[in-house]
């Protein structure tokens, strides 16, 4: 805790803004922790805060805890309980999987298929597994970000070899909301004797996710994106599926990730992930109307907007990302904070500086110099005002950014009158 | 939504006050003035230069723009509570600054890339900026002051002459001035600790920001190396001569020597000796005793003045020919299209082409230029 002082005494802590007057539409990077997800650990409270892997009375109502969580987990996702391993996030969970197999098989010159638009933690895991002797291989994606099915083909068929191959597409991309096809792709990787590994992190409680559906060996979740902690996530592991640990000194997660677990989180993931499972259909079906909206809306409003992924068959129905060419990326997120609307560019940069995105240069998109990108994400708190207000907020930046008149860009209405944009 | 802190000052009356973008090195100065607009009242915007890959220096950074200096500025717009944006310069500094930095010391002179990055780079970036992100004013945490003279906005020196930093703002543009806050200098010293502890910077040990932030080290030798290459003239062997031209001895490359400089020359003379004089073109340094650095008399270019009515020949100004020294008493003999001549009416030492001449009226900078000779 930092020191008490005048500057950051809650009286003090100087955010301006009221709550009621922030909007927050970065679910896609962090969705806050839902009230019934803090009520869930709270009533786990001098239970599911001790040791696990104790074999005491406190041990096992830990123990208990962190199954039950499992089991729920487990249940959501259409995968045995034995197989879920929680893991300390999405980024560990893709790195246990990733170079978890690369190392289980590193005598054998294991191969890595993955797609160009994978989040960082499987592209640079592979890379890793890549300096260690795997054989990385990315595979294309159409300008909407959708998996090139027959780039896979071919990869798997080049594959003769009987090399052991796991194949990673994540089932939708964080920054763009395309869906993959994953299905189809999870065959060709069975087709061909690979393994198939797919990262759900976006994709769990916004689209359908079930192994019963897409039978990967491999399923990366996380419960920040759901309204649950940060600091847990889960990997599905098959049986059969051999994973090397990525550290050392202890059992627990049946050695996969070793350390005392987090039953508390975990009992919030569980529920987190349940309440967004449950909710999912009403959810999406009012979250695809906003999205079509706001993106009508800001299409009729901006030229030249380029609506990222627009074209693909399936999108993530709480995420829209824009490019808006003529204005600079930090200056858009800038002032769209100052507008009191928090929302990203989909990507960011250890230093805080904008680089491009590698998922944008994937889709051959301009550089983020010439074209800024906002990528709005809906959550369960958001409201439909919200939305409209956050469209009116991003068209008065954008018209000041790029010198035009603010005059014009005051009016709240055109939202709701840019149903012609649904069909866009 | 819920969890966030609790408003101070509410929105509408920051935004009366008028939004101001602050330029936040991650250093105590800029970050104090940032916390002093913000605890009066304005709405401020944190913005940090990127001014070159950082990812091509070894080690960490400790030099006021590094890496180091934006997760700094960040924290400390996060403590505060406003916007913070990182942006990138790279490209113009690169040319503006760097290559300046680099053409210079290969003619033999010694170039302040301070105020070349304040004067193309730094202001006019941040005016742009400013404008797109309507702020109406900007800040930095210069040592200097901004008055008002019959209604017209001057700049002006820091009440402790030894901070203050007006001679690396000579060549700003003059229609900054209007809009631009220093807040530190206008703050007593001691409240400007105050707050920096408060603020939790007092143990950050920050180094002041006098070393030139892509030079890692202060190896400037490395950095020229980098750019012209190993066998570049300026770092090839040469000539050491007294001003008669007795050859004395032989250097590495001219580019390590400043005019004024004692270090590094040959020994065996009465007296001390030092860098008189530089030649590019024959690779020569000239070498001589103290008396012979004094100069009274230079010239300027690249002026730009920040007051409507620049001295005019026969005008006697205060004159610094280097930062931290004093202001002297001296005369305009000249004043013509970006250039003046000066008279000092005692000899100063080491006046070193490519360092500034500010001008003062009393204490209000009248502008500068870049000494030629």
């Amino acid at each position: 805790m930092p020191e008490k002082s005048a500057w950051n005494s809650p009286a003090r802590a100087g955010y301006d803004r009221s709550v009621m007057e922030n909007i927050y539409l970065d679910h896609a990077a962090t969705a806050p922790i839902r009230d019934e997800v803090w009520a869930s650990m709270a009533s786990a409270r001098g239970q599911a805060d001790y040791n696990a892997a104790s074999t005491h009375a406190f041990g096992r109502a830990a123990d208990d805890h962190l199954e039950s969580a499992r089991r729920t987990l487990s249940g959501l996702l259409g995968a045995p309980r034995s197989r879920l391993r929680f893991t300390g996030g999405g980024t560990a969970s893709d790195n246990l999987a990733v170079l978890g197999f690369a190392r289980a098989h590193a005598g054998s010159s294991p191969r890595l298929l993955v797609s160009e638009i994978e989040h960082r933690a499987v592209l640079q895991a592979a890379a890793r597994a890549g300096s260690e002797g795997a054989d990385v291989t990315h595979l294309p994606v159409d300008a909407d970000g959708r998996l090139d099915l027959d780039a896979l083909e071919r990869e798997l068929e080049r594959g003769d070899d009987r090399r052991p191959t796991l194949v990673s597409v994540m089932w939708a991309n964080n920054e763009i909301g395309t869906v993959q096809p994953v299905k189809e792709a999870c065959e060709a990787a069975h087709a061909h004797g690979a393994l198939f590994h797919t990262d759900a992190v976006q994709a769990l409680g916004k689209v359908p996710v079930s192994l019963e559906d897409v039978p990967a060996d491999l399923l990366t979740a996380t419960a920040h994106k759901l309204g649950g902690p940060v600091g847990i996530g889960l990997l599905v592991v098959d049986q059969d599926v051999e994973i090397e640990p990525l550290f050392y000194g202890g059992e627990q997660e049946k050695g996969a990730w070793p350390g005392t677990q987090n039953p508390v989180a975990a009992v919030g993931f569980a529920e987190a992930a349940r309440l967004a499972v449950e909710e999912r259909a009403d959810r999406a079906g009012t979250w695809s109307r906003w999205r079509r909206k706001l993106e009508g809306s800001l299409r009729d409003r901006l030229d030249g907007l380029r609506v990222r992924g627009g074209g693909a068959p399936e999108r993530l129905p709480h995420l829209l990302n824009v490019g808006v060419p003529g204005c600079d990326q930090a200056e858009l997120l800038v002032s769209l904070d100052m507008e009191g609307v928090a929302v990203s560019s989909g990507s960011a940069c250890s230093s805080g500086a904008v680089e491009p995105s590698h998922v944008l240069e994937a889709l051959g998109e301009p550089p983020p110099d010439e074209t800024g990108t906002i990528r709005i994400s809906f959550g369960p708190s958001t409201t439909g005002e919200q939305v409209r207000a956050a469209g009116d907020a991003v068209v008065r930046v954008v018209r000041r950014l790029r010198g035009a008149s603010v005059a014009g860009a005051a009016g709240g209405a055109a939202l709701g009158t840019s149903d012609a944009g649904d069909g866009a | 939504m819920t969890g966030a802190p609790a408003a101070d000052v509410d929105r509408a009356s920051r935004a009366e006050s008028g939004r101001v973008l602050v330029a936040m090195s991650g250093g105590v100065d800029s970050s104090v003035a940032a916390a002093l607009l913000h605890r009066s009242g304005h709405d401020v915007v944190g913005a940090t230069m990127k001014t070159f890959c950082y990812s091509e220096v070894d080690g960490p950074s400790n030099t006021c723009c590094g890496l180091e200096g934006i997760a700094d500025a960040r924290s400390v717009a996060s403590r505060l509570g406003f916007p913070h944006m990182v942006y990138d310069v790279e490209e113009d500094f690169a040319r503006d600054v760097i290559d300046n930095f680099v053409a210079e010391y290969a003619e033999g002179r010694t170039p302040i890339p301070c105020v070349r990055c304040n004067s193309f780079t730094k202001f006019r970036d941040l005016v742009h900026r400013a404008d797109r992100l309507g702020c109406d004013g900007l800040a930095t945490g210069h040592y200097a002051r901004i008055r008002h003279r019959g209604g017209t906005p001057v700049l002006c020196r820091a009440e402790d002459d030894h901070k203050d930093q007006t001679y690396f703002l000579w060549g700003i543009p003059r229609e900054v001035l209007g809009r631009l806050h220093l807040p530190i200098g206008e703050t007593e010293k001691p409240r400007v600790r105050e707050i920096a502890r408060e603020l939790g910077l007092e143990n950050a040990e920050k180094p002041e920001s006098y070393e030139i932030c892509f030079v890692p080290d202060n190896d400037y030798a490395g950095v020229l190396r980098t750019y012209l290459g190993e066998d570049h003239p300026s770092l090839s062997s040469g000539p050491f001569r007294l001003r008669d031209g007795t050859e004395v001895g032989r250097h590495d490359g001219y580019a390590h020597f400043t005019v004024g400089q004692r270090k590094g020359l040959p020994g065996g003379f009465d007296e001390p000796m030092y860098v008189l004089d530089i030649e590019p073109g024959t690779r020569t340094v000239t070498i001589g005793p103290e008396e012979a650095l004094d100069s009274a008399t230079l010239r300027a270019g690249d002026a730009n003045w920040l007051v409507p009515d620049p001295p005019e020949p026969g005008e006697r100004v205060g004159v610094r020919v280097r930062h931290g020294a004093p202001v002297v008493d001296g005369r305009v003999t000249e004043r013509g299209d970006g250039e003046f001549a000066l008279e000092l009416r005692t000899a100063q030492r080491a006046v070193t082409p490519g360092q500034s001449a500010v001008l003062y009226r009393d204490d209000v900078v009248l502008g500068g230029g870049v000494i030629w000779e």
